[in-house]
């Protein structure tokens, strides 16, 4: 924001009109604006800027490069330092058009995001928008990129903080910046957070960026999943399990230590916790206030109201403390689970072990060790002795690990137990449905007994979350082409194709 | 059968009939009778002949005429000669077909005139064929009866054997009888050897002195450090080591006036005569002879001199056929090596390149015949360096100091010396091994049940079982052998056999009917620590396996990033073939990463790698097209900046995820940090508070002397117990039912001392119960033992006082314990209101003491290392704190103490455990890393780590044969090596005393 301070103090007329869209995150204004730009250094680096925040990375380090060179100013000179990073982290990027929506990625494995990344910001657009009071004029634009490290460069955030965090996508610059799902070992859900990040966009746009923290993480977090279902977002088990714990011991978190991020937070548990919470306020406004209560909390939190106050006026008269207490009582009456589960840890770029990204066995080098050795006793076709490996690594006083699930699952196949197999497989994806290979070994497995519709819900699920398993990819196809779906039987057999070919980049 | 017919006409042909040929057999087959009857016949003549000349030549030269003895062979071998020839006159005319058709009519005299008839016209065709035609056939019919062994029989042969058998049995009389065998007399005839000619041989005239109670004494060289032997009523045979002086006395038949010895080859010395009958002399034995006396001229009987040979050391090796060591890696050489009388020197020889030197290993003092020893050596001590293949073989010189020190061999072995690079790969190699073979033991191991026999009969049978799982293990640890303990693979064997030894020991010690509850206890514990070392031995060796892929790597990575920058500087001055050269160079390294790549666990890097390789090679590829098309300069130079955007990310997120696992490591090391801060600090704050509350006591607690009195006598009776029941008579008794019980003793036994050592009275009263009761039980089974004499009545009666001296300590501090507790009971009210004030502060430590528990798991939980045992020690140490507390509360001073003393000390221990486990951490990523054996500091440079003195398990002791050896030296040599220890110990300490000896 240095370069708009800037910009917004030392100048009037054109550039000024170019930065004050850009703040309302408005595009389509900055654009208007921008025509009556002239060739003086301020409009220059305006120009620049809504380069910048049209993803014209090289042109907008070009133009205020200039800038910053004839004017020596060192704010710009910083201004300057981002724009070469962007420029940098997206060096071989190609870019995708497809309607409102605007994707820049590097060509070659991503490709298999391609198709579902533009109908999934499409969707939102259309979708998410219109619940929300409309989506911001111009259209959306959303980088994709293959490592976190990339991400970083791009995001102006410290490495460190995205790592520790886990942050892996952003809203910002009117833009979306988002990883692939290749830079986390085993994917995420990767779908659902581009509606999320395009709904914090959304958000900004329409309160003038007046939203808080927990506010807009409550909107998008209840709102992600409506770009494909007609309902917000159901609780994860994991945030139901942390919900109901902290209901139970009475320690919720303050809406007040949500701010300035979540990512300041004690844990990732609690971070966890911050978003079920501020997930389920707004299930509750809606429920109590109707499919359009959030939009009018936006056009109050717009109008300068408090957010809580707003959420308040829409959703209980105003009264907050009674609009909190029925969100306790909505929250009692719900049915969450009680089992003991735990966030996963978000391990970025290949860092760490196999089991760092679980979450059990990633807090537990112990039990870690037992897993491990039953994977090499697996190796060695002991399934039978890896099987008491895996149960060592579970202790029944512990909260159950998707990792060991699957790898237990595979030596109950082994020694010709596919009943137990199947019932661990399915627990394990009740309480970890983003965990893909739970999901894809389950979707074999049902496949392999004949449930062709259960097979494929499973391996969608888990292709969903992980699509560079071409194998899934291959089977998905497979069972596509039994549903007589032929444009999406064909598309993953390409997908499929693309990552089992020698030449993937030379698509 | 075609002859010529030469008739009047002329020549021509006509075919000869069968009858002929019939004919014509039956003499061939008469000739070659005739011809080896004939043959026979001479050779038995020549024979007898023979034997009669060398019967009556060997009489001759037995009574020393030699002349007449060749005389007569020479007749004898003309005899022979001549016989032969009379045989064989004549003979070609005897064989002829005339000659043998004239012997045939001779017998068949139906046939005379015919039979010679057809002989003489088939020689000489003639006259009518028609007539001969005839003639042939009646001869054939009648030669068809006649046999050979009619024509010639056997008779006159066997006749000529018998003269052939009598010269055989005049021989062997001969020999019988005489002085000479044959083959002396003829070695004499022909001049003989030096041995043969030192024979002197009976005087064959005079009369012969008589002796008799011949007793000779051997006076050993010194060298062969024998004691002086006297062998009395000998035959007078000698048989000694050159060198040996030989004193002979003896008696004669009759007295002599003067005598003298002869040895042959020497001069006559003069002998001693005693009485005229006792005659004394002595000679030393040189070469093989005879000796004898004269008297007045009559000489004694010959008396052989055969000296015994001083072989040459014999040498065994125990080393494998080939060893591939580091530069500084020690590595054993084990040989046995022995001699007849003693050794000098043993020394290694080492060829290398045929430069052959010298090694200098041993040069014992004393001179031993047989040594043994295993030696640590390294590369240098034989003078090799790194890329050596040397050939080494072990020599021992004997002590002969008559006919020169003469050295022994043994086989030759190789020793290779590897750099750097070779060394980690042979650590590799082993590892892979090593964890290959340990798959075994570890599956199997966890399908046990968790006891997996309920008598000691099934455990032993278990145990047998059990142990062949270790078949893989034990031929990759024997190819280990030589190893030194420092290194990694040699610590990881060293623990796996450690576990197992105890556990099947203690198995095959067990009685064998049912077990009973500690015996079960303790083998369920065994066998878990035995799983769990199996476990630690394999999931180390996987993860120094994964973390040297990841290190190479990353270190591949990075190369990889700086080829493909280099490539895309370098793009426009690169020719076609220059620039796919260098892609196919990337690839290569690319093939090597998915390689390394596959070896790491399924994790993220894993994916990542596999993701990035498989977009590289993608990239590869359509750059390898254009370069090949030759595309425009722009779209080569598209291809080579995108490969290496892909390899500088990839690279960039090896390394980074390098950074991030050290951050990690770096959180969990300052968490150690404070870890062990804190442990130390709390063992402070306990003593400190245990001296408060003893310092309260003090005070107040008049009224608790008698308590104090009875905590020192329970102290005193405990240790006096377990002392007892350490006595070596119940260690070496032989019934496995009676060490049951023993053991079992002991252990309560242990269990009283613990808790008196932290002044639990409770508990050990407890414990001192259960040690009397254990204790009155070994000794039934001891009873029951010697009863049915299964152990010896004077070891039963030993191990029965130690027991009973034990059960008398044990009742002692179960009394003791009953008046402390007592006492404890009547603190007074002063004191309980210090001890209530100190409880506040005890609280706040137990509390913290609680914290650095939790603290303590979670560490566990994180290292890569076995951190168990500081776990336990540290809930230990805040379980004991928080005891404390509640016996202060009470107002039990002494049991305060205790606890806070037991607190104390186990967070001393947890504090211990805990270094004991980053040492061990520390390890395992120095393996990884690669540095491996090279890396690691000399012996004893760290002290601090491992495990407590292994540093000094490879104790190499100088030779000491350089230095003098006083008197001292045998005797503490051999006090030194008393007792059955293993070879290896008692080579160790055989140098160790010859070690202080010197000094």
């Amino acid at each position: 924001m240095t370069l708009l301070f800037w910009l917004a103090t030392a100048f009037a007329g054109a550039g000024n009109d170019v930065v004050a869209c850009l703040e309302l995150y408005d595009i389509a204004c900055a654009q208007t604006a921008a025509g009556r730009l002239g060739a003086s250094a301020e409009d220059r680096a305006a120009r620049a800027e809504l380069d910048f925040h049209l993803g014209e990375f090289a042109t907008a380090r070009d133009g205020l490069k200039w800038v910053a060179d004839s004017t020596k100013d060192a704010e710009l000179a910083k201004r300057l330092a981002l724009f070469e990073r962007v420029a940098g982290a997206t060096t071989g990027f190609t870019t995708e058009k497809r309607a409102d929506v605007t994707l820049r990625y590097r060509a070659g494995m991503d490709d298999v995001l391609l198709d579902e990344a533009l109908e999934t910001l499409q969707a939102s657009h259309d979708k998410i928008g219109p619940l929300l009071g409309g989506a911001p004029p111009g259209g959306v634009r959303m980088e994709l990129f293959p490592t976190a490290q990339r991400f970083i460069d791009a995001s102006s955030l410290p490495g460190e903080a995205v790592r520790k965090t886990g942050v892996i996508a952003l809203s910002k610059w009117t833009r979306l910046l988002v990883s692939s799902p290749r830079a986390l070992g085993r994917g995420y859900g990767w779908k659902d957070t581009i509606a999320h990040e395009y709904i914090h966009f959304i958000v900004a746009w329409r309160t003038k960026d007046r939203a808080p923290v927990w506010l807009q993480e409550g909107i998008a977090r209840s709102h992600e999943s409506m770009w494909r279902e007609d309902e917000p977002s159901p609780l994860t088990p994991t945030q139901e399990s942390l919900l109901a714990a902290a209901l139970k011991d009475d320690k919720l978190v303050p809406l007040a230590r949500m701010h300035p991020s979540m990512a300041f937070l004690d844990s990732a548990d609690e971070a966890a916790l911050a978003f079920a919470q501020v997930s389920t306020m707004i299930v509750h406004l809606r429920r109590t206030a109707g499919p359009d209560a959030v939009s009018r909390v936006l056009d109050l939190v717009r109008d300068g109201r408090d957010a809580l106050q707003a959420v308040a006026d829409v959703g209980s008269g105003g009264d907050t403390t009674a609009f909190m207490d029925d969100w306790k009582t909505y929250l009692k009456s719900l049915k969450l689970v009680s089992r003991k589960l735990s966030e996963s840890k978000v391990i970025l770029d290949g860092a760490g072990d196999e089991f760092d990204a679980d979450p059990q066995l990633g807090q537990r080098t112990d039990l870690a060790r037992f897993a491990r050795l039953g994977d090499i006793l697996l190796d060695h076709g002991r399934a039978d002795a890896a099987l008491v490996e895996f149960r060592k690594a579970a202790p029944s006083d512990e909260p159950p690990s998707p990792i060991l699930s699957v790898r237990t699952a595979e030596a109950l196949v082994l020694l010709g137990r596919k009943d137990e197999a199947q019932a661990m497989l399915s627990a394990s994806a009740v309480d970890y449905p983003e965990h893909a290979p739970t999901r894809i070994a389950l979707g074999k497995m049902l496949l392999d007994k004949g449930d062709s519709a259960g097979a494929f819900r499973e391996y969608r699920a888990g292709v969903d979350v992980d699509p560079f398993d071409s194998a899934a990819q291959a089977a998905l196809a497979a069972l596509y082409a039994t549903r007589g779906d032929a444009p999406l039987a064909e598309r993953h057999r390409r997908y499929a194709r693309l990552l089992t070919s020698s030449e993937p980049a030379t698509r | 059968m075609i002859r010529n017919w030469r008739g009047s006409s002329g020549v021509r042909l006509y075919v000869v009939p069968d009858s002929v040929s019939r004919i014509q057999q039956l003499l061939t087959l008469t000739a070659r009778r005739s011809a080896w009857l004939s043959a026979g016949r001479a050779g038995a003549l020549a024979l007898a002949a023979l034997f009669v000349g060398l019967a009556v030549a060997t009489l001759a030269v037995g009574e020393g005429s030699r002349r007449l003895g060749a005389v007569v062979l020479v007749a004898a071998t003309s005899a022979a000669l001549a016989l032969v020839f009379l045989r064989v006159r004549g003979m070609r005319q005897r064989l002829s077909s005339r000659g043998q058709a004239d012997a045939i009519e001779a017998v068949t005299p139906d046939l005379r005139g015919a039979l010679t008839t057809v002989i003489d016209r088939v020689e000489r065709p003639m006259g009518s064929p028609g007539l001969f035609f005839r003639l042939a056939d009646e001869v054939a019919g009648g030669v068809g009866k006649v046999r050979p062994a009619l024509v010639w029989p056997l008779r006159p042969l066997w006749q000529d054997v018998r003269w052939s058998a009598f010269g055989a049995a005049l021989l062997v009389g001969v020999t019988a009888v005489g002085p000479l065998n044959p083959i002396d007399a003829m070695r004499k005839l022909l001049g003989g050897s030096p041995a043969a000619a030192a024979v002197t041989p009976v005087e064959a005239d005079g009369p012969k002195a008589l002796l008799g109670d011949i007793t000779l004494r051997y006076v050993y060289p010194p060298y062969t450090q024998l004691d002086p032997l006297e062998v009395p009523n000998t035959n007078g045979e000698v048989h000694a080591p050159p060198g040996t002086v030989v004193e002979v006395r003896a008696k004669t038949a009759e007295a002599w006036t003067a005598a003298v010895l002869e040895v042959s080859g020497e001069d006559p010395v003069p002998a001693g005569l005693v009485d005229g009958r006792v005659v004394i002399g002595s000679f030393t034995v040189g070469a093989e002879g005879t000796w004898r006396f004269r008297f007045d001229g009559t000489p004694s009987a010959d008396f052989r001199i055969v000296p015994d040979p001083d072989l040459a050391p014999t040498v065994a090796v125990s080393s494998r056929a080939k060893q591939s060591i580091g530069t500084d890696q020690p590595f054993s050489v084990g040989f046995a090596v022995k001699d007849d009388y003693g050794l000098t020197r043993i020394v290694a020889e080492v060829t290398v390149r045929g430069k052959v030197t010298e090694v200098l290993l041993r040069t014992p003092l004393d001179m031993p015949r047989a040594l043994s020893d295993q030696r640590t050596l390294r590369a240098a001590d034989l003078g090799l360096t790194a890329g050596d293949v040397a050939k080494v073989r072990i020599g021992a010189w004997d002590n002969d100091e008559v006919s020169g020190n003469k050295v022994g061999w043994s086989a030759i072995f190789t020793i290779e010396v590897l750099g750097a690079e070779g060394s980690q790969a042979q650590n590799r190699e082993l590892r892979d091994a090593l964890l290959e073979a340990l798959i075994l033991p570890l599956a199997e191991s966890l399908l046990d049940p968790a006891l997996p026999a309920d008598t000691g009969a099934g455990a032993t049978t278990w145990a047998g079982r059990a142990d062949d799982r270790y078949g893989a293990f034990d031929e990759v640890a024997r190819g280990a052998e030589g190893l030194n303990r420092r290194n990694f693979q040699a610590r990881v064997i060293e623990n796996v056999n450690g576990a197992r030894r105890d556990l099947f020991a203690f198995v095959r010690g067990l009685p064998v009917g049912t077990l009973g509850n500690i015996d079960a206890t303790t083998f369920a514990a065994l066998q878990a620590k035995n799983v769990r070392t199996l476990e630690m031995a394999v999931w180390t060796l996987d993860k120094v396996a994964r973390a040297e892929a990841y290190a190479t790597i990353v270190k591949l990575a990075e190369e990889l990033a700086a080829d493909a920058r280099a490539m895309k500087e370098s793009l426009e001055s690169l020719t076609t073939p220059q620039a796919l050269a260098r892609l196919d160079r990337i690839d290569r390294q690319m093939d090597v990463l998915d390689t390394l790549a596959r070896k790491l666990d399924r994790g993220g890097m894993r994916s990542f790698l596999e993701s990035r390789i498989a977009e590289l090679e993608g990239a590869m590829a359509a750059a390898r097209r254009d370069v090949a098309k030759g595309a425009d300069a722009a779209k080569q130079a598209a291809d080579i900046q995108r490969i290496a955007d892909l390899l500088d990310e990839m690279a960039g997120g090896v390394d980074e995820a390098q950074k991030r696992g050290g951050e990690g490591d770096d959180a969990l090391q300052k968490e150690i940090e404070r870890l062990d801060k804190e442990f130390s600090e709390l063992a402070a704050a306990l003593a400190a508070l245990e001296k408060k509350t003893q310092a309260a006591r003090e005070k107040h607690g008049q009224s608790l002397d008698d308590g104090l009195k009875a905590w020192a006598e329970v102290e005193a009776a405990a240790k006096a117990a377990e002392r007892a029941l350490a006595d070596p008579s119940l260690g070496a008794l032989p019934s496995r039912s009676v060490q049951g019980g023993v053991g079992d003793a002991q252990h309560d036994a242990k269990g009283l001392n613990d808790s008196v050592r932290a002044r639990d009275t409770e508990q050990a009263a407890d414990r001192a119960e259960d040690t009397v009761q254990s204790i009155e039980r070994a000794r039934r089974r001891l009873d029951g033992a010697a009863r049915t004499g299964q152990v010896e009545p004077s070891a039963a009666a030993a191990a029965g006082r130690s027991l009973e001296a034990a059960q008398k300590a044990a009742v002692r501090a179960a009394t003791a314990l009953e008046k402390l507790e007592a006492a404890q009971s009547t603190g007074s009210p002063e004191l309980t209101e210090a001890l209530k004030a100190l409880s506040g502060e005890q609280a706040g430590v137990a509390g913290r003491a609680g914290e650095a528990a939790k603290a303590a798991k979670k560490v566990a939980q994180q290292m890569q290392s076995d951190a168990s045992e500081m776990e336990e020690a540290a809930g230990e140490g805040a379980s004991q704190a928080k005891r404390a507390t509640g016996e202060l509360e009470k107002g039990d001073a002494m049991a305060s103490e205790g606890a806070q003393d037991a607190a104390s000390d186990a967070f001393l221990r947890a504090s211990e455990a805990l270094k004991q486990a980053v040492a061990d951490q520390k390890k395992m990523q120095q393996e990884a890393g690669g540095g491996g054996e090279q890396g690691e500091p000399e012996e004893g440079a760290g002290g601090g780590e491992g495990v407590a003195g292994e540093g000094n398990i490879e104790v190499t002791i100088p030779a000491p044969e350089e230095f003098e050896t006083p008197e001292a030296y045998r005797k503490a040599l051999l006090e030194g090596m008393q007792g059955e220890v293993p070879e290896s110990y008692r080579a160790a300490s055989r140098r160790y005393y010859e070690e202080l000896v010197r000094q």
